[in-house]
């Protein structure tokens, strides 16, 4: 974060979020909440809670925000609007969004990317094929929602690529839990690790536990064959040792979670790096949570990491914080120091543009120069060091500070 | 086995280098005697002329302090210093000037002690080459 005294004026105030689900919502709530003027891009099912996330206070949680929102005249929410361009800096973002067959430009002081996870099953899990006996844990969800019934003895397997994020565990604990108490039949489940940091979720694994969900923690891989009309799942048990071998009229698989589908599109659009999985923003600890290599954009909920619905609205509302802290007073605070560009000497190679890792370059055609934006200048000096005609000086650290400060005495 | 007291330039980045020499200071390690340490915001910022410039006046040997690989507070400003580092030993050893004399080392804030350590290894290796010829 900033630190200087100096200001520049920010072109724009409003602020523009680009997301999946609801904490776009809450986001948007709390920056309106404190004056500011937003446009929320995500799609309409965003304020619909999803089966895997419904609990009481969820969806009420969610229809309070959603017929807020919709009341709210400082809130734009354009629920087919999707984002097509990004250019800008700090105070001054131009966005271009898609709505329907138009195209409007507009521009925003900063930015919000967020977004919603998807999950895959892997197909050939254990070369069954679609088998009717093994479903995902949505699915499971969906079923119990539409009432529909639970056969005999059920198993629900988690982690079976990385481990899952916690709310799988908390999803699958519930639904375990429910079937058990409805049915009455064996209900196991099978884990690397049972992940109860969600809210409850400790309550609700000694609950489900203590009305006898079985639940095994399995060292390995787990094989699964089909055996008759059932299904044979064997697995090595982490703390007997033994092999064990269940039988499953049905087997609930935990899907794979993985980063969501605009991720990608998401950074090259805006020069946010992704990390080794492909959430936005860098594994970094200076930018962690919702910051990014970027002034004016910021990332929240499941776009920077997979795994549990309260935590994303938390996150949500920080990030709008982080949001007001840079924007609220209509002014960008300027770093310590910031670089400037020589125009006589800059021969416009565009080294320095594409070595920023803040965007911070841009180039000015009438003076034929590069120039640094102020605004989005971090005063690394990297640019600094590599411009080839040496022309970009960063004050405080220039060739001749460095010579100096080289020369003191030992 | 210090035969002499080189004359060491270390250049720190400010986010760690900088801070782990002034905590090592207040904690009052002993370092090396004859230690010039000049801070840059980012390892990204030293220049390879600035090393040579250093060995140019006098300095038997160099240090260069930056981040833990993914600490960089500007991504990648450590990944460039190493390549630059690595490269110029090569043409170091090219030109006759003994490789040994220029060192890199990645460090954290919190680590005081792997300063004076890094330092005091420097200064044996530096020492064994001997003082630098200025022609």
């Amino acid at each position: 974060m900033a630190d200087g005294s100096l200001q520049v004026p920010a072109v724009s105030s409003r602020v523009l979020i680009v997301g999946g689900d609801i904490s776009c919502l809450a986001a948007a709530e709390t920056l309106a909440g404190l004056g500011m003027d937003v446009m929320v891009c995500s799609p309409a099912e965003t304020a619909d809670t999803p089966a895997w996330k419904r609990t009481e206070t969820t969806s009420s949680e969610h229809n309070r925000l959603k017929e807020h929102i919709l009341s709210l005249s400082n809130v734009r929410w354009i629920p087919d609007g999707t984002i097509q361009s990004l250019s800008g800096f700090a105070g001054e973002y131009r966005a271009s969004v898609q709505i329907g067959k138009n195209v409007t430009s507009d521009v925003f002081g900063a930015v919000m990317f967020s977004g919603t996870c998807h999950h895959i099953l892997k197909p050939e899990e254990w070369g069954l094929g679609k088998a009717k006996r093994i479903i995902g844990l949505r699915e499971s969800l969906e079923m119990w929602e539409d009432n529909k019934q639970f056969p005999g003895r059920v198993i629900f397997l988690l982690d079976t690529g990385k481990d899952d994020p916690p709310d799988a565990t908390e999803n699958t604990l519930g639904l375990a839990h429910r079937v058990l108490m409805t049915y009455g039949r064996e209900v196991s489940v099978l884990c690397r690790n049972m992940r109860v940091s969600t809210e409850g979720g400790e309550t609700l694994y000694r609950t489900a536990r203590g009305n006898g969900v079985v639940i095994y923690k399995y060292r390995g891989n787990v094989s699964v064959e089909k055996a008759g009309k059932c299904l044979n799942v064997n697995f090595e048990d982490e703390y007997s040792n033994i092999r064990l071998n269940l039988k499953a009229d049905l087997l609930v698989v935990a899907e794979e979670t993985l980063p969501p589908e605009t991720a990608v599109e998401l950074s090259s659009l805006s020069g946010v790096e992704t990390d080794a999985e492909g959430y936005l923003q860098a594994e970094n600890v200076w930018m962690y949570p919702t910051l990014t290599n970027r002034r004016g954009i910021f990332v929240f909920g499941e776009i920077h990491s997979a795994g549990d619905g309260a935590v994303s609205l938390e996150d949500a509302r920080a990030a709008a914080l982080e949001v007001y802290d840079l924007l609220g007073d209509g002014n960008i605070i300027l770093g310590e120091r910031v670089g400037t560009v020589d125009s006589e000497k800059c021969a416009v190679c565009l080294t320095c543009l594409r070595s920023c890792p803040h965007g911070a370059v841009s180039i000015n055609g009438e003076e034929q120069s590069a120039e640094i934006v102020k605004a989005a200048c971090y005063g690394c000096g990297i640019c600094s060091a590599i411009c080839p005609a040496k022309a970009i000086t960063l004050e405080g650290h220039t060739d001749d500070d460095v010579l100096r400060l080289m020369d003191r005495p030992a | 086995m210090v035969n002499f007291n080189p004359k060491l330039v270390v250049f720190a980045c400010e986010n760690s280098g900088m801070k782990a020499a002034e905590e090592a200071e207040k904690l009052k390690l002993t370092v090396p005697e004859k230690l010039t340490i000049v801070s840059l915001p980012c390892g990204g910022r030293l220049d390879t002329a600035h090393i040579l410039k250093a060995l140019e006046r006098g300095a038997d040997g160099v240090v260069v302090l930056v981040c833990h690989i993914d600490n960089c507070r500007y991504l990648h400003g450590n990944e460039r210093t190493v390549k630059r580092v690595n490269e110029l030993k090569r043409l170091l050893d090219a030109a006759g000037i003994e490789p040994n004399r220029l060192t890199l080392s990645h460090i954290a804030a919190v680590e005081p002690a792997k300063f004076v350590e890094i330092l005091n290894s420097a200064c044996e290796k530096i020492s064994d080459e001997g003082r630098i010829v200025n022609y």
